[in-house]
């Protein structure tokens, strides 16, 4: 059995048919959920960016990690099965052992997403966006700056 | 000298990349505002580290200058009016920007600022007035909102301009006004891309989709400036008395 799964069974289930929503992008983050079982397709945008089938998988760490609104939409493909955290932060808080597999898992991913950007930069060096996009991702992990706040009051109007 | 004008990259990065390839062709490049996107996915934060690294390949292909436009602004300055803080990076990186002036032999390129509040209106006033006691054969204002009731303000409806600018030209006649962002006036058979008003040129690229910005090049050399765009390219004789007639339509 997977790891997380065994570690999130305490936690209440909640049953998605094909076609529902599990969080929806732009709106409040905050829970977590664990997929039991089960197909969920992840949209940015209205692109579709992911699938997930594995169980164990979680949904929603990201937002609650970083107390922002979900980035993407997660919807059902067929019956699914999650184990849901209404507060994902006190569930990170208080399960050192959870909080640890979602660092592994975003380690992991941030690990392929820079490797293979790595390797876009080398075979694409004659082209300037793409040729920095390893150095670029390296100065925003160990960015900390202040958080930008956007928007003129003279033209608010974000089309000009 | 050869300048170019692009305005309203809004973070295409095929547009970026297309000014880094262009970039050695031209003694100065001229980026008018809306460098950054507030409307992109991605984060202004990250738009910015991009951005300052495009700056650092321009610098090393070209002189370059950037002005800030309503969609760079990243949060208050010291007097709580909105600003675009991150611009000072790309002083510290040699490039001029907000406030400051670019001068060549026989050119002055005064950088304005986006200015939204009454502290950055009076600081860009009097930053027009300090480089008027100064101003070499050519004095270029980089300046993000082209004027109200200019047709390079046109949007096809209605006059999208500066309420303040037309005040400043009409007290200090620069030679030429470097705008952008209003995107639509040189697609516009009523609008367009140059704009004479006294003895001063004012000048807005416009905005275009794909992998090549719309873009202007004046040429001080040869008395001549000349927009390309995917609708087409037309060129003017800087001695005009007035914008030629559009031909693209």
């Amino acid at each position: 059995m997977d790891e997380m799964l065994a570690l999130s069974a305490h936690l209440p289930k909640q049953v998605f048919e094909a076609g529902d929503s599990v969080v929806r992008e732009g709106e409040p983050g905050g829970s977590i959920w664990v997929l039991e079982a089960g197909a969920l397709q992840v949209r940015k945008a209205g692109v579709v960016v992911n699938h997930i089938t594995r169980p164990g998988a979680i949904v929603g760490e990201v937002s609650a990690l970083l107390h922002c609104a979900y980035g993407a939409t997660v919807v059902a493909t067929e019956r699914s099965v999650l184990h849901h955290a209404v507060n994902g932060p006190a569930l990170l808080d208080s399960h050192p052992a959870i909080a640890r597999l979602v660092a592994v898992g975003l380690a992991e991913r941030l690990n392929h997403v820079t490797t293979y950007l790595a390797d876009l930069k080398a075979q694409y060096a004659d082209v300037p966006g793409l040729h920095m996009v390893s150095a670029v991702l390296r100065e925003l992990s160990e960015r900390q700056g202040e958080r930008a706040r956007p928007g003129s009051a003279r033209d608010p109007n974000p089309d000009y | 000298m050869r300048i170019l004008l692009i305005s309203d990259l809004h973070y295409t990065l095929p547009q970026w990349d297309w000014a880094v390839r262009s970039a050695p062709r031209f003694d100065l490049v001229v980026l008018a505002g809306d460098s950054l996107d507030i409307a992109s996915s991605v984060p202004l934060e990250a738009q910015v580290v991009v951005t300052l690294r495009y700056l650092a390949l321009l610098k090393a292909a070209a002189p370059v200058v950037i002005a800030s436009g309503n969609h760079d602004l990243t949060g208050p300055d010291a007097h709580g009016e909105q600003s675009a803080l991150w611009l000072a990076a790309a002083r510290a990186g040699g490039v001029p920007t907000d406030g400051d002036s670019w001068l060549a032999a026989d050119a002055r390129v005064t950088v304005c600022p986006w200015w939204d509040g009454p502290l950055g209106r009076a600081a860009v006033e009097a930053q027009l007035a300090a480089d008027a006691a100064r101003r070499p054969t050519h004095w270029l204002w980089v300046y993000h909102w082209p004027p109200l009731g200019s047709p390079t303000c046109w949007t096809g409806e209605r006059h999208y301009g500066d309420t303040e600018l037309g005040g400043w030209i009409g007290r200090h006649a620069p030679d030429f006004v470097l705008t952008g962002h209003v995107h639509e006036p040189p697609f516009k058979p009523t609008g367009s891309w140059a704009d004479r008003i006294g003895r001063t040129w004012v000048f807005n690229a416009g905005r275009q989709i794909g992998p090549v910005p719309a873009h202007i090049e004046i040429d001080l050399a040869a008395g001549r400036a000349s927009w390309h765009s995917m609708l087409g390219s037309e060129a003017l004789q800087l001695s005009d008395a007035a914008t030629p007639a559009r031909t693209v339509f």
